[in-house]
């Protein structure tokens, strides 16, 4: 198969997708959303300020102009200012990255290894009280709300025994990941490893079962090599796939950490954003996240056809 | 005294456990040997335990379900293999032993070359480190099993091999080790019957070059006259037979053996109905042939005229290749007459068998069905109907036998109420062999033989006058697949229905068929009257095709080749 | 030539089948019985019988938690200090605009002539900043976050269901279109989207959140249920009752349906796990419940701010509820998926 035309009809579907969120977000903030004009001149308004905003807005227009606007706006990557601070949108959005990929990036790489690690100990010893310890275990942490790790978390280690700062944030990146992050971080990981542990041992499992695994020990091969050549290769592809996939997913675990521990990241400013009826915001925050998440899944793609040979491109 | 045995498999006993349940026995009381430098065949039917027993040979079986008896021992030149510690036996099966198995496209690691995959086991084997000389004993390797061009092949995946060329690759493994003895499981079931040919041919020569022992497990007796000296039948998890295959398949002892033997149709042999075993492994006659069939002028009930398909493949970006499936071509069938099509994988003919049942569109030519009115859609329902190959994958496994047989009734509203379609239902549930006892149990409860009855059942309900078996007795045991084949020809007789029956067994189908269409690669070969082309086949295909065949004939009485 | 051996068993479906796998298993019985137990509750508290009391201030502000209560286990405060407990938000010289609603309400209040009210020193489960009862609250609580689960997971396994089915058996240009629409909706992170939702939904109250999560919530269903139509349109038995001349509909509805309603079981019951971890979210954000209503995620809320004051006793009761039930939930998925698993049916 053709890498290059493979790579272009690959990139004409993201873009259709894309082009599919814009209308999502368009029809939910400029239809289904009703007259934002009555959040933003207040709820004393006349009838004339309302009528004023609503042509300052643009809402006056035919829906199908206002969409081509919208449109044009995220080809511009200017959505206006903020309804609630009145910040440039796009600037609100640049300078809240930071600390969001500050968070996500050591929490992804943690969370790989130790899942990965954790889920190749169960699945080899598939069936032991280790293995169903863990199974049990995992089960129960799952079941327990997010919010109430990192409640207990940031009051047991912050709070209480003051190991690590209860919020805050600094301007350096070496700072934040000594200081600010690390309770974030390990919570987040606590709170994310135990599904992962779980996926990927599904996946190893699947190909521990298959008839190549008994092939290789008919070839007399040590169950190590077995276990890290012939099965960890074919639970690489599910696995690297899912990781890449998996980070909007990682994303959205931020948000609340970002809110709780004070971190000026992208989770945070939707969560206030929502709160505040700031809709440019959400909507860019939305259309910048989907696009990152199509070009996460884009990049998943060809991944999953480098490692597996058998849909691989040439 | 005869010399050591290589291998002596002593009281197998092998338990499943299950669970909330008491452990399932598969293999109990299993005793055989295994001389140097011969062949033993392991044969039975599904659920005789011959895997099992190999697996168990091999130290295979997973440890958390199978369960082998502490009073079984498996004796490997007189040391028990079942006590070895791990670290010893992963030594036996680097050094002396070698395992092939049926499906060879799952056995071999789908993301690592052949090249790769060959040389770990080379490279254990023969303690050699240097690449250069792996890769050498590689070629070698490759070259002895008779793959063209090993050099490029070292670098293929899997997936790019055929079926074929895979098992010659997993054949080049397993004697990477020289080993003293090989477990060919079911090697060429999977594999059309010119490459199990091949297969069989190379094992066999293999064999005498390596001077290794087979133990060579199969559910097809016609193959081990061809490759083994001693025979061991296994039932139901019990050795009911052994011994050397020049007796044995001469003049088997048991009933079961002879049941074996003689219900499989070959190509010399046409009964009018094949022998049958029942429950009891006893044997019914065959019933001889009551001379053939009128040949006068009949009418005809389908004609194919000019009926091609292709299918499109989905390749890298928008570019879509089609695959010409079926070139065009035509037959007409008569009232009462069985036209078998014969064809190897990819040959077209369950495209074809899918067109005149009305399941795929023909992209040109016609079907007709003379004679009675001009068939709608579900008009086509009541002139032809089709008999599936997986008795467990056609029937809805949610309805009832009731459902099943009543719903083409009540869809081509035939009987006035439920209760007269269940009457009608019953009464061809009794023409198939099974009765009322079964209208409110679901397709799980019954065995593979009865599911087929059910189905031919549930086609016979809406009266049509073509039947379209595509490979509806491959999936069953020799001995089931005598009683249904026996069934449809009792069906035809009766009912003066029209088969057309698609296989890719050639002594199926020559039992089964008045007219014969070869299809290759989507094309038709041969045709002609069934006695014809088997006797004088003209096409060289044709002939390949039924020189394949397995015959049955132990070796010593092939003479030398 | 009859060739029958039947077995004695009485005759089953695959649905008992798979009820008597799940209820050998221990865990699968036990799991069975909690979640029945919940549901039980559920059901008494929406029909009134339970929890009804939870918006009552019974006892003192934090009353902890006890279970060996005394009979002086009260305290009786006078009626107008009570009524003044009613009085929350401290107004900094702010006009509190419902004030004539309050005038009202309290000289309604002198009319019947208010008794001295009691409280209690203690609860079995402790009581919040307001006096209210935790195990009352918890009830209705429980109530609220498993109901807008139930209704919201029937919701999306519904329209995924019947999306997945038709994208799946059809093909071609309406697979096209609703996969279209599934990569619209996946592309954007799924707490995001019920957050930009949420947004959008001025209204706070029950029936947004179901749709909320609902609406959102359904394409985990749909890709499963597509991918099971996928592959069940060219089974035999799909094919056979065609050529035996059912409609497309007869074989997607009638046909396939009862064999892939185990992916939709497990499917429903995964999502009603999520539904409820995401009301919990949204409601501790503000974005779920009304104020007027309580549910898991409100708990949390208040408990968060209750833990820096070392009460304690809201959050743990409010986490257990939610672990009992979700972890049980869980492990019924789980047994369930091995009890309907088809491959072990034959």
């Amino acid at each position: 198969m053709s890498g290059l035309l493979f790579l272009v009809r690959r990139l004409g579907q993201a873009l259709l997708t894309l082009l599919g969120v814009i209308l999502l977000v368009f029809v939910l903030f400029n239809w289904v959303g009703g007259d934002p004009a009555t959040i933003l001149a207040g709820k004393m308004a006349s009838a004339q300020d309302l009528a004023n905003v609503r042509h300052q807005l643009g809402l006056d227009r035919p829906l199908w102009q206002q969409f081509l606007d919208f449109v044009g706006q995220v080809l511009r990557g200017d959505y206006g200012e903020s309804w609630a601070t009145h910040e440039p949108v796009s600037a609100i959005f640049r300078s809240r990255l930071g600390p969001s990929l500050t968070l996500l990036i050591p929490m992804l790489v943690l969370e790989t290894l130790v899942a990965v690690a954790v889920a190749l100990l169960v699945a080899a010893l598939r069936g032991s009280w280790l293995d169903q310890g863990v199974r049990m275990v995992s089960t129960v942490a799952m079941s327990i709300s997010l919010l109430v790790y990192i409640i207990v978390g940031q009051y047991v280690f912050a709070y209480l025994w003051g190991w690590f700062p209860v919020k805050g944030w600094s301007d350096s990146v070496l700072t934040n990941l000594r200081v600010y992050a690390l309770l974030p971080v390990l919570l987040g990981l606590f709170v994310s490893v135990a599904p992962s542990i779980r996926l990927y041992r599904s996946f190893i499992l699947e190909e521990i079962d298959q008839d190549f695994v008994r092939t290789a020990r008919a070839k007399g091969l040590s169950e190590m090599r077995i276990l890290f050549v012939h099965v960890l290769r074919n639970a690489a592809i599910p696995i690297v796939t899912n990781v890449l996939m998996g980070l909007p997913g990682l994303l959205t675990g931020a948000f609340l950490l970002e809110r709780f521990f004070a971190i000026p990241g992208i989770g945070r400013e939707i969560i206030l954003a929502v709160e505040r009826s700031d809709f440019p915001l959400i909507k860019a925050i939305t259309v910048y996240v989907a696009m990152a998440t199509l070009a996460v899944n884009l990049l998943g793609d060809l991944c999953y056809r480098w490692l597996d040979p058998r849909v691989r491109l040439e | 005294m005869r010399p050591q045995p290589l291998l002596e498999v002593r009281d197998l006993e092998v338990a499943f456990r299950r669970t909330g349940d008491s452990p399932l026995v598969v293999v109990r009381g299993v005793d055989f040997t295994v001389p140097p430098c011969s062949t033993v065949a392991l044969v039975g039917e599904s659920g005789s335990g011959k895997s099992v027993t190999a697996l168990s040979i091999l130290r295979l079986l997973p440890e958390s379900h199978a369960h082998i008896h502490e009073r079984s021992r498996i004796l490997w030149e007189g040391r028990n293999l079942l006590e070895f510690s791990s670290q010893a036996m992963g030594a036996l099966r680097r050094r002396s032993l070698g395992m092939i198995f049926q499906d060879p496209q799952g056995a071999l690691n789908p993301v690592f070359t052949i090249g790769m995959q060959l040389g770990e086991s080379v490279r254990r084997a023969e303690g050699i480190g240097s690449a250069r000389q792996v890769r050498q004993r590689s070629l070698e390797l490759l070259a002895q099993v008779g793959i063209a061009n090993p050099a490029a092949r070292l670098s293929a995946y899997p997936h790019q091999l055929s079926g074929g060329q895979q098992q010659r690759v997993m054949i080049a493994m397993a004697i990477s080790t020289h080993p003293q003895l090989l477990i060919a499981d079911e090697p060429t079931t999977a594999l059309d019957v010119t490459v199990q040919r091949q297969i069989m041919t190379l094992l066999r020569e293999l064999q005498r070059e390596l001077s290794m022992a087979i133990l060579f497990i199969t559910h097809d007796l016609a193959l081990v006259g061809e490759i083994a000296e001693e025979v061991v039948v296994m039932r139901q998890g019990r050795v009911v037979e052994q011994g050397r295959c020049s007796e044995v398949l001469v003049a088997p002892r048991h009933g079961y053996t002879r049941a074996l033997l003689t219900c499989r149709p070959t190509l010399g042999n046409l009964p009018a109905r094949l022998p049958m075993i029942d429950d009891q492994g006893d044997l019914t006659p065959a019933r001889a042939s009551s001379g053939p069939r009128s040949s006068g002028p009949l009418p005809v009930v389908l004609e194919v005229e000019g009926v091609s398909k292709s299918f499109v493949v989905q390749g890298a970006g928008w570019r879509r290749s089609r695959f010409q499936a079926l070139e065009p071509l035509g037959f007409t069938l008569q009232a009462g007459r069985t036209l078998g099509v014969v064809g190897e994988s990819g040959s077209g003919k369950s495209t074809l068998a899918r067109m005149v049942a009305g399941i795929l569109v023909p992209d040109t030519g016609q079907i007709h069905f003379p004679g009675r009115g001009a068939p709608g859609r579900s008009g086509r329902a009541t002139q032809v109907q089709m008999v599936f190959q997986n008795p467990f994958a056609s029937l809805n496994p949610r309805f009832t036998v009731a459902q099943l047989l009543t719903e083409p009734l009540m869809l081509q509203g035939v009987g006035t109420g439920a209760r007269e379609r269940v009457e009608l239902a019953v009464r061809w549930l009794e023409r198939v062999g099974l009765n009322e006892r079964a209208l409110n149990r679901y397709p799980h409860e019954f065995s593979g033989g009865q599911r087929q009855r059910i189905a031919i059942a549930r086609c016979l309900t809406v009266n049509p006058r073509v039947l379209i078996c595509d490979e509806s007795v491959s999936a069953l045991d020799v001995s089931v697949q005598a009683q249904v084949l026996n069934l449809l020809r009792d069906l035809q007789d009766e009912l003066n229905l029209s088969l057309l029956f698609i296989s890719h067994d050639l002594a199926v189908v020559r039992f089964m068929a008045d007219e014969i269409l070869v299809l290759y690669a989507g094309q038709v070969v041969e045709r002609g009257k069934a006695e014809e082309v088997y006797a004088r086949p003209r096409h060289p295909y044709t002939q390949q095709l039924l020189k394949a065949v397995p015959q049955g004939i132990p070796l010593s009485a092939q003479g030398e080749e | 030539m009859t060739v029958q051996i039947y077995s004695s068993m009485r005759s089953e479906n695959a649905w008992s089948l798979a009820l008597r796998r799940l209820w050998r298993d221990p865990v699968g019985r036990i799991s069975l019985g909690v979640v029945v137990f919940y549901l039980v509750l559920v059901g008494l508290v929406l029909m009134g019988w339970l929890g009804t009391h939870w918006n009552d201030p019974v006892a003192v502000n934090y009353a902890p938690p006890t279970w060996y209560a005394t009979a002086a286990n009260r305290v009786t405060l006078p009626a107008e200090e009570a009524w003044d407990r009613t009085q929350v938000i401290p107004l900094y010289g702010w006009t509190d605009p419902l004030e004539p609603i309050w005038s009202e309400a309290r000289a309604a209040a002198q009319r019947i002539q208010p008794e001295p009210v009691s409280y209690r020193l203690t609860l079995p489960l402790g009581a919040d900043k307001w006096g209210r009862d935790v195990g009352q609250k918890v009830l209705k609580g429980t109530q609220t976050s498993v109901w807008v689960g139930l209704v919201a997971a029937f919701v999306a396994t519904f329209i995924g269901t019947v999306l997945g089915a038709l994208a799946g058996y059809y093909g071609r240009g309406v697979d096209d279109l609703l996969n279209g629409f599934y990569g619209v909706l996946t592309s954007i992170p799924y707490l995001l989207l019920v957050f930009a939702v949420a947004a959008v939904f001025q209204q706070k109250g029950v029936g947004t959140l179901i749709l909320i999560l609902g609406l959102t919530g359904w394409t985990g269903v749909f890709r499963l249920v597509r991918a099971e139509y996928l592959k069940h349109r060219t089974r035999e038995y799909v094919l056979a009752a065609g050529a035996l001349g059912a409609s497309h509909g007869r074989r997607v509805w009638v046909h396939i349906l009862p064999n892939v309603s185990h992916v939709v079981l497990v499917q429903f019951s995964q999502n009603l796990v999520g539904f409820i971890k995401s009301e919990v979210i949204l409601s501790f954000l503000g974005f779920g419940v009304p104020v007027s209503s309580v549910s898991w995620g409100s708990m949390l809320n208040e408990a968060q701010n209750e833990l820096i004051l070392g009460k304690w006793w809201q959050l743990v009761v409010t986490t257990v509820a939610m672990a009992i039930f979700v972890t049980a939930l869980s492990l019924l998925t789980d047994a369930l998926r091995d009890a309907l698993d088809p491959r072990l049916n034959s």
